[in-house]
């Protein structure tokens, strides 16, 4: 059976990242493209983009991008509330993963990746979070986090599971990039080893080991 | 095709003492070079790869490459590399014209003090097998890899390259089952068929072999890569000519379909190719046979594709079934561009058809028809 990565991208569009929200959409835009042109990464890593703030939306639901005729804009402003979004990446997992399933397709632990400039405005996302990454839920994710700008890197450390990557003063636009060339990367080298292979050289990001890892 | 034997060319001589004949892709040097020979070496094109700590271009010599491997190298594979540097010396000449013109295909050893082999030199990919790959608004001149090619003719054209058709694919097929059955007839091991180790030129309709320093005689250790797994050689053990045969049917089953899951095996048995009616029988064999060493070889699958008959010298191996297919996916449908904070627009009632309208149609229509007979009558 063929082997598939169900990978989430959560992406910080609250109104701090108003003032980049071309870049984002850019490089959004350059993340479908080159998962689209790589059949192989696109046929590996399904993926699913979120996009959060105030609320919370699926920007694309679990795709493979190839099939994808273009990335939709995101549009940034509200506030950043990490507990709406752990709830409702978790409720994509269960459906995503079932669905995958259903495509005889041998389903490995879900990736998020997770971009954020800013620390999280809702005072109880940890209940949430606990919930997504609990170990007794069998399909639990692993996290891996981006942090720029205004990430407050003690809560990211508690967010990210497997890898955390927090920008090394760069500004945000250049951190968005070296963000997602690093996710897509991982895409690439997970996809060529068939197992999660996350490489920790990212530009513009200092490589952050984390101690909450999760044994596969 | 019958077996060449290897030759063992570390002396720059091939067989019985002759000077090797000047490389006709145009290497100038000794086929042992140490780095110093080869001049100033420009920056990677790229880096970890595989057994590569880099992939670097000579300066002084356009065209060619550097891989140097990392320092976990075997001692013993000075000789190994020595061995498939000159091995394209026993083989004929049409089958040595067509390795050196559809692979990477060492030219050199690289040696240093204490290191008999920290790389060997490699020709470059040639510029056909670039092409542009358009999507949206981003476009991107890059080599294509013969991931492609496992693709629909849609998916294909959705990125701007030339679509195949079937000519374009069988005349790929045929290229890979060449390169196949001229390394088996070497006795040489691959291992590492897979859709990211060939490039393809949709206008040439050729292919590349990369990666081909790797090759060993008779086995070596079974290069994993996922969704290539030989169901009949279990993990840790070593891939051989028959590991090579099944991949080498799965990569010309997907290539020929255009399909990469189960549906690509699922095409190959319904397809009765007319020009090539061998082609469905030898593939399923490659694929599906229980004794793996019952799986037909390259040069089987290059005379079926070629339009000759599945010629065999012992009975046809029992097949397992054909593996089962996925349910159909509803295809991805875009939404309209999602804005975070625009409340979701109410959309429009569409009037009711008026369910009337069809029956007054039949009517007025049976009318003018019973009009017309009693007209006739």
């Amino acid at each position: 059976m063929p082997l598939c990565l169900p990978t989430y991208v959560v992406i910080d569009a609250s109104s701090s990242m108003k003032e980049h929200e071309a870049v984002l959409n850019a490089t959004l835009a350059r993340l479908h493209y080159n998962l689209a042109t790589n059949p192989r990464v696109s046929e590996f890593a399904r993926v699913c983009v979120v996009a959060f703030s105030t609320d919370v939306h699926v920007v694309i639901p679990m795709s493979d991008m190839e099939q994808v005729p273009a990335m939709p804009e995101v549009i940034c402003g509200g506030r950043t509330e990490y507990g709406k979004t752990f709830d409702r990446v978790r409720e994509c997992i269960q459906q995503d993963v079932s669905n995958l399933k259903a495509q005889h397709l041998e389903v490995l632990r879900p990736a998020i990746f997770f971009l954020t400039d800013g620390g999280p405005t809702d005072a109880h996302w940890q209940d949430p979070f606990r919930k997504l990454v609990d170990r007794d839920w069998s399909r639990h994710p692993h996290v891996i986090a981006y942090g720029f700008g205004a990430a407050k890197r003690d809560v990211l450390e508690k967010v990210a599971t497997k890898a955390l990557f927090i920008a090394d003063g760069t500004d945000t636009e250049s951190a968005l990039s070296g963000a997602i060339t690093g996710l897509l990367n991982t895409l690439i080298a997970s996809s060529a080893a068939g197992t999660m292979n996350i490489p920790t050289n990212v530009n513009g990001f200092t490589y952050v080991p984390v101690t909450q890892e999760f044994v596969d | 095709m019958t077996e060449t034997p290897l030759i063992d060319g570390a002396d720059d001589k091939a067989g019985g003492g002759d000077v090797p004949a000047a490389d006709p892709r145009g290497w100038a040097l000794p086929r042992t070079v140490s780095v110093g020979d080869l001049g100033p070496l420009a920056e990677p094109i790229s880096e970890h790869n595989g057994q590569a700590i880099a992939v670097k271009p000579l300066a002084n010599h356009p065209g060619w490459l550097a891989k140097l491997y990392r320092p976990d190298q075997h001692p013993e594979d000075a000789h190994r590399l020595d061995l498939l540097i000159s091995a394209p010396d026993t083989l004929p000449e049409a089958d040595r014209t067509a390795l050196y013109a559809g692979t990477c295909w060492p030219a050199a050893r690289i040696h240093e003090p204490g290191s008999p082999a920290v790389g060997c030199v490699i020709p470059m990919a040639p510029e056909q097998y670039r092409a542009e790959l358009r999507r949206g608004a981003f476009s991107e001149r890059r080599f294509v890899e013969i991931d492609w090619l496992a693709k629909s003719d849609e998916s294909i054209r959705g990125v701007g390259l030339p679509t195949p058709g079937f000519a374009g694919r069988l005349a790929a097929c045929r290229r890979l089952t060449e390169l196949a059955a001229i390394l088996e007839s070497l006795g040489l091991v691959y291992s590492d068929w897979s859709f990211s180790n060939a490039f393809w030129s949709p206008d040439q309709r050729s292919v590349y072999l990369i990666d081909v320093d790797g090759c060993q005689p008779k086995k070596m250790p079974d290069i994993h890569q996922p969704n290539w797994a030989d169901p009949l050689t279990p993990p840790g053990t070593d891939a051989d000519e028959y590991t090579d045969r099944y991949r080498l049917g799965l990569l010309v089953a997907k290539c020929l379909t255009g399909q990469r899951d189960a549906h690509a095996f699922h095409t190959v048995a319904a397809c009765h190719w007319q020009n090539q009616p061998g082609v469905s029988e030898v593939l399923l064999d490659m694929l599906l046979a229980t004794d793996r060493e019952r799986r037909p070889s390259a040069a089987q699958l290059g005379q079926a594709l070629d339009g000759g008959p599945y010629l065999r010298t012992v009975p046809r191996p029992a097949r397992t079934e054909l593996p089962p297919l996925p349910p159909v996916v509803k295809k991805y449908e875009p939404a309209p561009p999602k804005e975070i904070h625009t409340p979701p627009t109410p959309t429009e009632k569409k009037p009711e058809p008026n369910s009337h309208a069809g029956w007054i149609l039949v009517l007025v229509l049976a009318v003018i028809v019973l009009l017309v007979i009693a007209s006739n009558n």
